[in-house]
């Protein structure tokens, strides 16, 4: 996990004048911008994909009128997809930003 | 004179495996414009009693009280704000953040305190490096410079608050005798002429020899 490669920054972080909360701020701050961009890439990409499917013809006797693969383009699903990805992150960069604001900085100063 | 810092019958405990009295009742303050170095064997307390006065270690008895004000009961994020505007840490090992240019990290603790504009404190920061010749290295990333430059870096970021007191813990153990050479003269030049108030933990003979008092431990008392 991340917050174990920067125990030093912490330190230097918390040495220097950085509250606990300052240092959860940070790392919520980092994980949160990996889901904004994670989610917008994939919203993109999934979008083209969408449109690429939409092209291929799809023709059945059932449905005389669809004459490609059917795509549901409803915006409620990308607002899920967002939702859910700026979700999973949050929860996923909550608990190592909260042990990252416990850290002690005497432990790791003198811990070399 | 003023007193920047005092310490009232601290005694610390470390706790595992058993219960070991590390600090014993120590006793002391500094006044404005001092330079004051600990020294002691290795294991005498010394970086302990450091940690303590720097506000980071909390776990202790007795009070600490640092410009004028008492530091015991003082929650976490306002022992922070104490560290950010009253004092500069130099580390033996733990420099700067890597991720960041040379001027970012100077910048850091001013950024933080939010006293100036970000354009001021660039400003300052760059005098401070200037004050140490190192402004060239300025826009160069943390980790492309040399273990005396870092050095100069930290103590440049020590100063950029302009606090009461620059705490140092064995700031230089882990340089050359060129860089260590060039830091003594840094810190005799922060007491001399910019009338800086030190605290520097070392066991550097000569680097006590610059001070103008001692501050001798064993066995976590002040001996002399």
């Amino acid at each position: 996990m991340m917050i174990y490669e920067k125990m030093d920054s912490i330190a230097i972080l918390k040495a220097t004048g950085f509250a606990g909360r300052d240092v959860k701020t940070i790392f919520l701050f980092i994980s949160l911008s990996i889901g904004i961009a994670g989610g917008l890439l994939g919203l993109l990409f999934g979008f083209i994909l969408s449109v690429i499917i939409d092209q291929i013809p799809f023709v059945t006797a059932s449905l005389p009128t669809v004459t490609s693969y059917p795509v549901n383009y409803n915006p409620v699903y990308y607002i899920i997809a967002a939702g859910f990805s700026l979700a999973t992150t949050f929860f996923a960069g909550f608990f190592p930003a909260k042990k990252a604001s416990k850290v002690d900085p005497v432990v790791i100063i003198r811990g070399k | 004179m003023k007193t920047i810092l005092e310490a009232q019958h601290i005694n610390k405990y470390f706790s595992s495996p058993n219960k070991i009295k590390v600090l014993n009742d120590i006793n002391f303050s500094i006044n404005e414009r001092e330079f004051v170095t600990v020294i002691g064997k290795s294991g005498c307390g010394k970086s302990t009693l450091l940690y303590i006065l720097s506000t980071m270690d909390t776990d202790h008895e007795g009070s600490l009280v640092i410009d004028g004000e008492k530091m015991d009961e003082k929650k976490d994020w306002e022992l922070a704000r104490i560290r950010n505007e009253k004092i500069g840490f130099i580390f033996q090992f733990h420099y700067l953040l890597n991720e960041f240019t040379v001027l970012r990290n100077v910048m850091l603790p001013g950024l933080k305190l939010g006293k100036f504009t970000e354009k001021e404190i660039e400003k300052q920061a760059l005098e401070k490096l200037a004050m140490l010749g190192i402004e060239h290295l300025a826009s160069k990333k943390a980790n492309r410079i040399s273990g005396g430059e870092k050095q100069r870096v930290a103590i440049a970021r020590a100063l950029i608050n302009n606090p009461a007191i620059i705490m140092g813990d064995e700031p230089t153990g882990n340089l050359d005798k060129k860089n260590r050479e060039i830091v003594f003269d840094i810190f005799s030049s922060l007491a001399k002429e910019f009338n800086q108030t030190l605290l520097i933990v070392t066991h550097d003979e000569s680097m006590a020899a610059i001070s103008n008092r001692i501050i001798e431990m064993e066995d976590g008392r002040i001996i002399n």
